[in-house]
């Protein structure tokens, strides 16, 4: 086996739930992340609560309610170790309401004076409650342009579309918005602090436990003009904290649409999108093990890549691997890797040639 | 201490024309029917050292527009907040209302004694004035008034306002050093991308009727203003502190409304309609 071809590469990162087991890894990973970076909370006994319920949603033969979070993990299985996250809330603001600036223009104009003039307005509103919300990504820096990000971003993707019941047909993602290093952000200076009298870092301490939407309630309902905020606060709006560029262009790949939607505290881009009209899903087919493909040499399989999953809740695993056109495209090494025996069928779908660019590093 | 004569005449009809800078068309201004007061000394009765305007039914011919400065306040015990902040929001209220309007001393060095007292008398002059003729003429106003009153004059249209009949009167703004308004530097000029002397060069002087189309619909919290513009906010210059001290002694005070422009105060009251009173 050539060691660093990229199909050699893929074949080493195995996608699953995340299992109490995985306690240390992910504490790991929320300490390490920056300032909202994930919505994983860094206390102990709160992590260890989120796997709990992420369990349980794997788990559970109950009907979804729409509370249910899911966690995945991804394994670098040549080193047998956890080195990312990703997760999946069922409902956004389940129970309540998922708040968010939408942007819009207000065109005033004067016949009169013969003049009009745009005007760039951020309005609160409730659109994507209830839409299912892409979460919790994290990936260690090695390995950061390798294909593994590619895996663990868009196999959530193809679970969510293998359980259309336990989930909405719009999905949505929040990414942070600008920072400087002490966590001082220039939207929620010129906006949510007149109302809060609190720095960002504080309000953040406050919207990571259940005053989340409490606190977007304070937030008045009129909309702002954009004008009228301090330049800082106006370039912030849909600006990336640099720190997500990875996970947000995976999303942006995929096909998200990145320009309605801001945060209400530091107008990170909120991107959303109808599941069937991205790409992974849409290109999704059903695929049965192909005996006569042993995958015995990975780095001359000129065949495309691909996201391959077992199409099981409890048991969901998702793996990268060359696969041919046709229902019987799976190679048998990766069922092999999916747990999948030879009447069992995977759901295919192929990686984008952005993906493949984006992963041709190797660790 | 003083002794004034008020002098009474017509208000002209005034109707300036704005040029539309894109279509051509010409639009009437009209400043509405009223008259003009004008206070003179009794030693010299023929040198009027003082003036105002009397204007009904404001707005009613052309729309007009004010800043109502709101209150809105954000708490939530469990964080131990309680914010209290004003907000703009743009309308109309003062609609059918009577205007004292064009408050000025005309002969410059006026001692400030001298200068409040005239306008102190042409504001209470004024004032008497609309409470005699506010009794309303249509008779749909007065079920209490069972015999007499139909029989008089008619008098001009008044205020849809049934009991009172509202009256203010709007003062100019702050200026800064430049001559510039931190109000209007701060929000409308955001809207409307000239200064006051560059919109008039461009648009006339009736550009001032006409750009409230431009103007924030949405209410404004009063904290998204440059701290200029806040502090500017209904604050009586010193050019016209005489007029403001002269406006309050007649018993008008500053309401809850600013003009939509530099967001100088607006002083209301209210006459009771004889018909609808004791």
């Amino acid at each position: 086996m050539t060691p660093h071809s990229p199909a050699a590469d893929a074949a080493r990162y195995l996608m699953r739930p995340a299992h109490a087991s995985d306690l240390d890894a992910l504490e790991r990973f929320a300490a390490a992340s920056a300032h909202g970076i994930t919505t994983l909370p860094t206390d102990r006994s709160a992590l260890q609560d989120r796997l709990a319920r992420s369990s349980h949603a794997f788990a559970s033969a109950d009907d979804a309610s729409g509370e249910e979070i899911y966690l995945f993990v991804l394994e670098d299985t040549a080193s047998g170790r956890v080195i990312g996250t990703s997760g999946i809330s069922a409902s956004a603001g389940f129970g309540s309401q998922f708040h968010a600036y939408r942007n819009e223009v207000v065109v005033h104009a004067s016949k009169a004076l013969g003049t009009s003039n745009r005007m760039h307005t951020l309005h609160l509103c409730n659109d994507l409650s209830g839409a299912s919300l892409l979460t919790s990504f994290y990936i260690e820096p090695a390995y950061e342009r390798t294909l593994a990000p590619q895996l663990l971003s868009r196999a959530r993707l193809l679970f969510i579309a293998e359980f259309p019941e336990r989930f909405a047909e719009r999905v949505a993602a929040e990414s942070p918005g600008l920072a400087d290093d002490a966590g001082h952000c220039p939207f929620w200076s010129a906006v949510g602090q007149r109302f809060f009298g609190m720095d960002y870092p504080a309000a953040e301490r406050l919207a990571g436990g259940r005053h989340k939407s409490f606190i977007a309630e304070l937030i008045p309902h009129a909309p702002i003009y954009v004008a009228l905020l301090p330049k800082a606060a106006q370039w912030a709006i849909g600006q990336l904290h640099p720190v997500a560029e990875l996970p947000f262009s995976i999303l942006q790949d995929e096909g998200f649409d990145a320009d309605t939607y801001v945060d209400i505290f530091d107008a990170g881009p909120i991107v959303e999108a109808r599941l069937d009209t991205l790409h992974t899903v849409a290109r999704a087919r059903r695929a049965r093990v192909n005996a006569d493909s042993a995958e015995p040499d990975l780095s001359a399989d000129a065949r495309p890549l691909h996201i391959a999953c077992r199409p099981e809740r409890h048991a969901f695993r998702a793996v990268l691997t060359p696969a041919g056109a046709g229902a019987s495209g799976l190679p048998a090494g990766a069922a092999l890797r999916l747990g999948l025996g030879p009447q069992d069928a995977a759901a295919l779908s192929p990686l984008s040639a952005a993906a493949l660019a984006r992963g041709a590093a190797h660790v | 201490m003083f002794d004034w004569l008020i002098h009474r005449e017509p208000l002209p009809q005034a109707s300036a024309t704005l040029q539309s800078a894109a279509s051509g068309a010409a639009l009437a201004t009209d400043a509405g029917s009223g008259w003009r007061l004008s206070a003179s000394h009794g030693d010299a009765p023929a040198l009027p050292v003082a003036q105002l305007a009397v204007r009904l039914g404001a707005g009613l011919a052309q729309p007009r527009h004010w800043y109502h400065v709101g209150t809105v306040v954000h708490a939530a015990p469990e964080l131990k907040l309680f914010h209290r902040q004003s907000m703009l929001l743009m309308g109309s209220d003062l609609t059918g209302a009577a205007e004292l309007s064009d408050l000025a001393c005309l002969v410059p060095g006026l001692p400030e004694a001298a200068q409040r007292s005239a306008l102190r008398a042409l504001a209470q002059a004024a004032l008497r004035e609309l409470a005699e003729i506010s009794e309303p003429d249509d008779g749909s106003e007065s079920e209490t008034d069972t015999a007499s009153a139909s029989a008089s004059a008619p008098s001009p249209r008044l205020s849809p306002a049934p009991a009172r009949l509202r009256v203010f009167a709007e003062l100019p703004g702050l200026r800064n050093a430049d001559g510039q308004s931190p109000f209007w530097q701060g929000l409308g000029q955001h809207f409307f991308p000239y200064t006051f002397a560059q919109a008039e060069r461009r648009f006339g002087p009736g550009w001032v009727n006409e750009v409230a189309a431009l103007m924030p619909r949405h209410p404004l919290l009063v904290s998204f203003l440059p701290e200029a513009a806040q502090a500017a906010l209904s604050v009586v210059p010193d050019s016209h502190q005489a007029a403001a001290w002269a406006l309050a002694d007649a018993g008008l005070a500053p309401g809850l409304h600013v003009s939509l422009l530099d967001g100088g105060p607006v002083f209301e009251t209210s006459l009771p309609l004889p018909s609808s009173g004791s």
